[in-house]
């Protein structure tokens, strides 16, 4: 970080201001075409949030309603409903995930035979389109011809599992093929971590007695946190955003037991075409978002400090 | 073949829990993957019977042919010339853009320098679902409806945030004492891009390039509603409407289809994206 | 973790306000301009009087299921000499393609799919052009349409599009598992006219369900996720003499027989347990046919389609040469919930005199022939029971018998909406965590405080 600071002090004067413009000018695409894109409909969006949309004939402003689509939505035991489905969704896939990642990576940082083909494999669900995956966990799932169960089966179970019948088995499911999906991510994030955590710092720990666990907890993970953390907020923002599972394997059910704040969004804006109250729903819960992830960094500065790094 | 000298029992189990959970890690990962290949070479009746056979008896090519037959009404061929175009389209456009903004941001004076950065992350936050009716209308009213351009457009932008930060984290890589020595050399802003930072920044491309177009490649169904519109059909989207039918052989086949050529490359070229992936990390 | 010191000319809050001054332009740009669009000038009605304005263009937006139209549309272009731009859509995608499409005021198909479902949406929006002067001129005139089938885009007087097919769920039935049960496989025949043969129907189901030689057998099977189950419940609700809604679209799907149907639906799984338990999770028919055709499942409560299907014994092993079909069981009274399909032109058409062109040859009798021997029922009652047309497709009688009991669907510009609010609620009453009166009375409640905070 230091180094660009460098830069920029040691540019003076008539120099530094054509630089700037030239920097100005060479970042301007990119602010131009993300700002294109993404200000015009977020704040469409928004002013959808507090109006009410009349459709017909034509799409317009009816009239600003002001908060009451808000109020409706925080009023509604449906959004709170999907809240806490999509919070507890949220936390739950960042904690498996990495959980599991963290066990593949000090697996995939040790040496041995195969361990490019375990790799390759460990990454290939990154590469999977989403709706692919979606249909491929269909097959998966299916009560009566899929391969869980079949997989049951052939080692001598009922295998009569309806995974996707109940509310918490469903969601449940969508967890496990989500997970499957950002497993890739994180692995390879935690692997790089695990990299740089330097060896000779391991190995001074283990000449100092310590037992695997001990230099794990106390040397690894500390080091480990500034990684982890970050992993944990991409995930979080991605659990929030989850949707192409849940469409095709639940379309939110079974009574709305997979329907999280974002399916709910679809499904108010797009089923109902209710677009007042879906952008209403839709910013709470980007709200929700930035809350947990500022939960999230306050509790990283709190462990960092803790274990003092 | 790296034997242990010494046969210590403790290594021996070392040994022996590292090649267990190496298995394991490698079944559960490819299991899904497995099976949706299994799918698509089983006949209609096999596919739906409560045996499932874990290990295929006969090939059936079937569904593969019936996806590329004329019959179908779908143009497979062209949905994957179109899911090329928009793909290639959008990798070279969001890398060119990307390098210029990162290397700015990082190494030059930009106004605003850290509200564009913290801007770009927080895009991702934003409830991106409900942008699909304004940016729909936007793209009809531009007259980009039906065009290549507009679905290139949301996907680069979409990607952009993304890329400008991993771009940045190459460009930081590059050792400031480089480009002092350029410009003490008298080199000039554009000589410094073209002859110092893009040739060190040629791995960093490669990987983006990479990334570019497995995002393109497999975004459709984030913008479901947006890109159904488009009767320019991208691959995906093609073969999973069309399929999506009784035939259960057949979307497995298409699945395979779709998913084949960013596995492919993922395979192929699995250190590079790693190391995009990971971009942010060690430096 | 960004550099400690900024060195810039421009202040952060200049930048700020400079970038939320912007903002708001463009919101305001925006919204002007999409106002300003959405501005120009009435959809008007011109063009349902159909004349002969023949542009000699024609866009179709037809569904991937719809072989005879394609056929149908190859007969026109040899009539009117050019060849018509058609686009295929499947059924589940026709909704948001259709809204997105006339949210952007546009329409590059002058004759579109429209479903029974939508067709209440779009027609409440006024997104179709008036079909009236069309529907009395050519259709209406035949004596022997099936004018139930009529009910989804019927609005004041008004017709705002005209059926291709006509279909609504029908009982299929396995012969050979009936029989081999020990049960007579001619019965269901009768069923829809025989009052309370729903409780025989449970117990041929219960008869059929059971494990043999290491099969799981079950009676029924239905695809239930979300709001599919509404089909099947709302031919029972019917069936008790109960309807969705009133003459006002008030809620009245809480009555008693909605609460009995509700709880015979509930009793098939929990009681009973003669269906098949994955029901829930299938979120279309396509999830259900596997088993049913199979011959692992004896009656499906399903479309007319599903009979033709299992008349194939390579689609349907399982079932072929021993598949049976008939109107369904009654209550009070047989009775179903319809699913007829329709072509509407967009008021966003450009070429609308050739879209009443191409109707005119699918709904006329020499097209509804064609219709029907592609396997998808005629809008006639007299097609239907033409004796070539039946030896083809012996189910058609019984479709047009359907017609004449109870098939509404509760019809109504809101309906995605509270038919959310109920299929939810049917499924906690599903899953036992709510009885069907506790379930059924909050459906109603929610429907009526939605619509209330509209009007607020």
């Amino acid at each position: 970080m230091a180094d660009q600071v460098r830069v920029v002090e040691s540019q003076t004067g008539a120099i530094a201001r054509r630089g700037r413009l030239a920097a100005a000018a060479m970042v301007a695409p990119a602010v131009l075409l993300v700002a294109g894109v993404y200000a015009y409909p977020a704040v469409s969006t928004l002013l959808y949030s507090v109006s009410r949309i009349d459709l017909s004939p034509r799409f317009r402003l009816e009239r600003i309603v002001w908060l009451k689509n808000f109020i409706n939505q925080l009023t509604s035991p449906t959004f709170w409903e999907a809240a806490w489905i999509t919070f507890y969704f949220g936390v739950m896939l960042c904690l498996v995930t990495v959980v599991l990642s963290f066990l593949i990576a000090l697996l995939l940082n040790r040496t041995f035979l195969g361990r490019g083909l375990v790799r390759v494999t460990v990454l290939l669900p990154w590469a999977v389109p989403p709706v692919a995956s979606g249909v491929l966990w269909v097959q998966m799932f299916h009560a009566e011809f899929g391969f869980l169960n079949g997989l049951i089966r052939a080692f001598g179970g009922e295998g009569g599992i309806i995974w996707l019948g109940g509310s918490t088995i469903a969601l449940h499911s969508v967890l496990v093929a989500e997970v499957w999906r950002w497993i890739p991510f994180a692995t390879l994030f935690i692997l790089a971590g695990l990299q740089i955590v330097p060896q000779t710092v391991r190995e001074a720990a283990a000449i100092d007695g310590a037992n695997p666990w001990r230099s794990f907890r106390h040397v690894t993970l500390p080091l480990m946190l500034p990684v982890v953390v970050p992993v944990v907020i991409f995930l979080f923002v991605w659990a929030m955003k989850v949707f192409d599972t849940i469409f095709v394997l639940t379309r939110g059910g079974p009574s709305r037991g997979t329907t999280t704040l974002n399916f709910l969004t679809y499904r108010q804006g797009f089923e109902q075409f209710d677009f007042g109250n879906a952008a209403a729903t839709a910013y709470l819960l980007a709200a929700l978002t930035v809350v947990a992830i500022a939960g999230l960094g306050w509790m990283l500065a709190r462990s960092r400090r803790l274990a003092g790094v | 073949m790296a034997r242990p000298a010494r046969g210590s029992i403790g290594r021996r189990l070392k040994q022996i829990i590292t090649y267990g959970a190496a298995t394991l890690v490698l079944v559960v990962m490819a299991f899904p993957l497995y099976g949706i290949i299994l799918t698509s070479v089983q006949t209609e009746p096999d596919i739906r019977s409560r045996n499932v056979a874990f290990v295929p008896t006969y090939l059936e090519t079937e569904h593969y042919r019936q996806i590329f037959d004329e019959a179908s009404g779908i143009p497979v061929a062209e949905a994957m010339i179109n899911s090329l175009i928009v793909a290639l389209a959008t990798a070279f456009l969001t890398v060119a853009i990307a390098i210029p903004a990162a290397y700015a941001l990082h190494r030059m004076a930009v106004p605003g320098r850290k509200i564009i950065l913290a801007g770009l992350a927080a895009i991702y936050i934003l409830p991106t679902l409900l942008f699909v009716i304004p940016l729909f209308i936007a793209v009809v009213q531009l007259g980009l409806y039906d065009t290549h351009i507009g679905l290139v457009l949301p996907y680069v932008a979409f990607t952009l945030p993304f890329m400008v930060w991993v771009m940045g984290s190459f460009v930081r890589s590059i050792p400031v004492e480089v480009e002092e020595m350029a410009r003490i050399d008298g080199a000039g802003l554009r000589q410094l891009m073209f002859r110092i930072v893009i040739p060190l920044l040629r791995p960093g491309i490669f990987a983006g390039l990479l990334l570019g177009f497995i995002l393109a490649w497999v975004e459709f169904l984030t913008p479901l509603l947006f890109t159904s519109n488009l009767s320019i059909l991208t691959v995906t989207l093609g073969l999973f409407r069309s399929t999506m039918d009784i035939a259960i052989g057949q979307l497995a086949a298409a699945t395979v289809i779709t998913a084949l050529p960013v596995i492919l490359i993922t395979a192929f070229f699995q250190r590079n994206i790693s190391e995009v992936i990971t971009a942010g990390i060690e430096r | 973790m960004t550099p400690k010191r900024f060195d810039s000319g421009v202040t952060r809050r200049q930048f700020l306000g400079g970038s939320s001054a912007l903002l708001a332009f463009a919101a305001m740009g925006g919204f002007s301009s999409l106002l300003a669009a959405c501005g120009g000038g009435d959809p008007t009605d011109e063009g349902a009087e159909p004349g002969d304005d023949f542009t000699g263009q024609l866009g179709v937006l037809i569904g991937t299921h719809m072989d005879p139209v394609k056929q149908l549309l190859e007969q026109h272009q040899a009539n009117v000499g050019f060849a018509p731009n058609i686009e295929e859509v499947t059924t589940p995608d026709l909704r948001t393609k259709l809204t997105t499409s006339f949210l952007a005021q546009s329409s590059p198909w002058d004759a579109v799919f429209v479903t029974a479902q939508l067709g209440a949406e779009l027609s409440n929006r006024e997104w179709l052009t008036n079909a009236g002067p069309f529907m009395d001129q050519r259709v209406r005139s035949e004596s022997d349409l099936l004018t139930r089938g009529m009910g989804a885009v019927e609005f004041a007087g008004d017709t705002w599009a005209v059926p291709w097919t006509m279909g609504s769920q029908l009982l299929h039935w396995n012969k050979k598992l009936m029989e081999d049960a020990g049960l007579d496989a001619d019965a269901p025949l009768n069923w829809h006219s025989t009052p309370n043969s729903w409780d025989t129907f449970v117990e041929y189901a219960k008869a059929m369900t059971g494990e043999r030689d290491g099969v799981q057998y079950y009676g029924i099977t239905d695809a239930w996720a979300d709001k599919h189950v509404l089909w099947t419940w709302g031919g029972m609700l019917q069936m008790h003499g109960g309807s969705f809604l009133d003459e006002e679209q008030q809620p009245v799907f809480n009555s008693a027989a909605g609460v009995e149907a509700l709880q015979k639906l509930h009793d098939l799984m929990h009681v009973h347990q003669c269906i098949d338990p994955a029901v829930p999770t299938y979120t279309w028919v396509f999830d259900a046919t596997p088993g049913f055709f199979d011959g692992t499942r004896g009656m499906f409560i399903s479309w007319p389609f599903v009979a033709g299907v299992a008349a194939i014994p390579e689609a349907a092993p399982g079932i072929a040469g021993h598949s049976a079909f008939a109107p369904n069981p009654a209550v009070d009274t047989s009775g179903s919930v319809d699913g007829s399909e329709f072509f509407g032109v967009p008021v966003y058409a450009e070429n609308k005199d050739e879209a009443w062109r191409l109707l005119d040859l699918i709904a006329s009798r020499e097209g509804q022939r064609t219709v029907a021997l592609g396997g998808w029922g005629s809008i006639y009652s007299g097609v239907l029971n033409e004796p070539d047309i039946v030896e083809a497709f012996p189910f058609y009688p019984a479709l047009a018998k359907a017609y004449e009991y109870p098939v509404d669907g509760g019809w109504s510009e809101d309906r995605p909406r509270w038919t959310q609010f109920l299929a939810d609620e049917i499924h906690e009453v599903l899953a036992q965590r709510k009885s069907p009166k506790q379930a059924l009375d909050d459906a109603a409640a929610a429907t009526v405080e939605a619509r209330r905070q509209d009007e607020a």
